[in-house]
């Protein structure tokens, strides 16, 4: 099986990692917020992974599963808040976080 | 292989793990604030004392840690702080309706996070203690969450810390795929000898770090997360996101840069000087219409780090001790600055606004004379620690001649020093104090102590800035 040559799995990984970003800038929603930040991270997992296979070392795997558990353990705080939130606004639009300004 | 030696070196950080069991356990037996809070004092002290125990020379620990003697300085630096705030966080919790003693656990693994950070060299222990500090720091910012602007806080901080972690990830995978190297061992190394040069995907992944470094830092154009925050977090929690995450953070920064060599690249140094000189002037000018005084110290907070990326870009030994130094003094001033609105919380909140300090100094002329050192550390005066931090930055600044930058620091400070005075001209107006009569500093001892040990403790920096200087190690 021939390897994916690096370039293309840069691009890719780059192409998810900006889907995530422009999901977190675009998105009302802090579910989908939180979603798309997860994409970003698991880009840059990705991209850990073909480095790691393009030199041969397991380190790219390894950095790939500790990104996994972050990830997780980001999201299961993250959650708790929003719960927190729909609690007290009855809604997850991030428009409503706006009691903090000048 | 893990060594007794590499154990030895790493005790203050088991320590602090161990600590963050105990205390949760400890809740699981009973409930008690007290105790929490003594079991997180001596956690912290004890960690301390295994750390000025190390020898402090160069340790390697398995290619993940370094125990050096900056990482020595910086973790006993943040262990203290972390002392003081913990001091600073019963009173402040006692009074709230909110459980308190999870509180404990969690400063504790933020605690634990920072000091590993400092003693980082390589990627995967970096991102693993940055994760250790955040997620700790979601709970913390938005603990009291039946208020709904803490909660708004941290959920917006976790937001942006979480893309801040995802920028600096991205960094780091574009850079592992161009060396091949996660330590900074080996990257310094491969950056010395010529192996690795500064191709256009390094100089992308570091160009992703020093984003998401700077959205950590809070430095312009990546600082808009944080007159939110400390607006809106606890003070004591304010005061830990102010000093021990930044410190953490740009640590780490100064070891990435600093071995790689990165600072003798042009366009990353130029980067660096401009996010340096933005930071000092907007963080002064945005400062100066301000009416919320923890809103103040954010910006007050962002022009102090753009200071002390004029130390970072020396890129020299004096840089680094410069810049070791101005954390410590930036430290107790922040510290100070969250301790007086602390003490002077009550059952109705913090004193947040500026108005709510007029006509201090005619009923508490004690206070509102250390409130005024705090400012005047802060704007940088003569015989106060901000103006020696200021001192000898300037000094590792001229001695790489880089005239540009130091005429910034100058004409900002200056900048600067219109708000600073400001809420001390508030303080002399001859009116009837707006504070609370039930403010918790009344009844503390150990508030007043601290109070009393950080104004002593600015004074001494600011006329012997020597002695410590001298502790430093490096």
């Amino acid at each position: 099986m021939n390897e994916l040559p690096l370039n293309v799995g840069l691009l890719l990984s780059g192409l998810l990692f900006l889907t995530g970003l422009l999901g977190v800038l675009i998105r009302r929603n802090i579910l989908f917020m939180l979603m798309s930040v997860e994409i970003m991270f698991n880009a840059a997992a990705l991209a850990f992974v073909m480095a790691g296979a393009h030199h041969g070392q397991p380190d790219g795997q390894v950095m790939l599963i500790f990104i996994l558990a972050m990830a997780a353990a980001e999201v299961a705080v993250g959650l708790a808040l929003i719960l927190q939130m729909f609690r007290q606004k009855r809604t997850v639009d991030s428009d409503n976080l706006n009691q903090l300004r000048d | 292989m893990v060594t007794l030696n590499d154990i030895n070196a790493l005790l203050p950080e088991i320590v602090l793990a161990a600590g963050a069991v105990i205390v949760m356990l400890m809740i699981a037996v009973s409930r008690n604030h007290v105790l929490s809070n003594i079991l997180t004092q001596l956690t912290f002290f004890i960690s301390f004392l295994f750390l000025i125990s190390n020898p402090g020379e160069p340790q390697l620990s398995t290619n993940l840690f370094v125990a050096d003697a900056l990482g020595k300085f910086l973790s006993g630096l943040i262990l203290c702080s972390a002392f003081v705030i913990t001091l600073f966080s019963f009173p402040y919790f006692n009074i709230q309706k909110e459980v308190k003693e999870e509180y404990y656990i969690l400063l504790i693994l933020a605690t634990l996070g920072s000091v590993c950070m400092t003693i980082s060299s390589h990627f995967i222990t970096f991102v693993l203690s940055l994760e250790i500090l955040s997620v700790s720091l979601f709970g913390l910012i938005g603990y009291l969450r039946h208020e709904s602007t803490s909660l708004e806080a941290g959920i917006k901080y976790l937001v942006l810390a979480a893309v801040a972690t995802s920028f600096i990830l991205f960094g780091f995978a574009l850079i592992y795929t161009k060396t091949g190297e996660m330590s900074l061992g080996g990257l310094g190394a491969g950056f010395n000898t010529g192996v690795f040069d500064f191709s256009y995907l390094i100089l992308a992944g570091l160009a992703l770090t020093i984003v998401g470094f700077g959205f950590k830092m809070a430095l312009v154009p990546f600082h808009f997360w944080t007159p939110d925050i400390y607006s809106a977090a606890p003070a004591p929690v304010a005061a830990f996101v102010a000093t021990i995450s930044k410190g953490a953070a740009f640590v780490f920064l100064l070891r990435l840069f600093y071995s790689i060599g990165g600072l003798a690249f042009g366009s990353v140094w130029v980067a660096f000087a401009v996010i340096a000189t933005a930071s000092m002037f907007i963080g002064n000018w945005l400062g100066l219409r301000q009416q919320n005084l923890k809103r103040l110290i954010a910006y007050s907070s962002i022009s102090h780090l753009g200071y002390l990326m004029v130390g970072f870009l020396s890129y020299s030994i004096a840089g680094i001790r410069a810049s070791a130094f101005y954390l410590v003094i930036y430290f107790t001033s922040i510290l100070a600055a969250f301790g007086l609105i602390t003490y002077l919380t009550g059952k109705r909140g913090e004193p947040v606004m500026i108005q709510d300090y007029r006509g201090l100094f005619w009923k508490k002329p004690w206070l509102a004379a250390f409130f005024t050192l705090i400012l005047l550390s802060l704007a940088g005066i003569p015989f106060t620690a901000g103006f020696m931090g200021k001192f000898y930055v300037l000094a590792s600044g001229m001695s790489t001649g880089r005239i540009f930058l130091l005429l910034a620091l100058v004409i900002s400070s200056t900048i600067g020093l219109f708000y600073y005075l400001r809420v001390v001209a508030v303080m002399l107006v001859r009116e009837e104090p707006a504070l609370p009569e039930d403010y918790i500093g009344k009844q503390s001892l150990a508030l007043k102590f601290l109070t009393i040990g950080l104004f002593a403790l600015i004074l001494w920096l600011g006329v012997f800035p020597n002695t410590f200087f001298n502790m430093l190690g490096f």
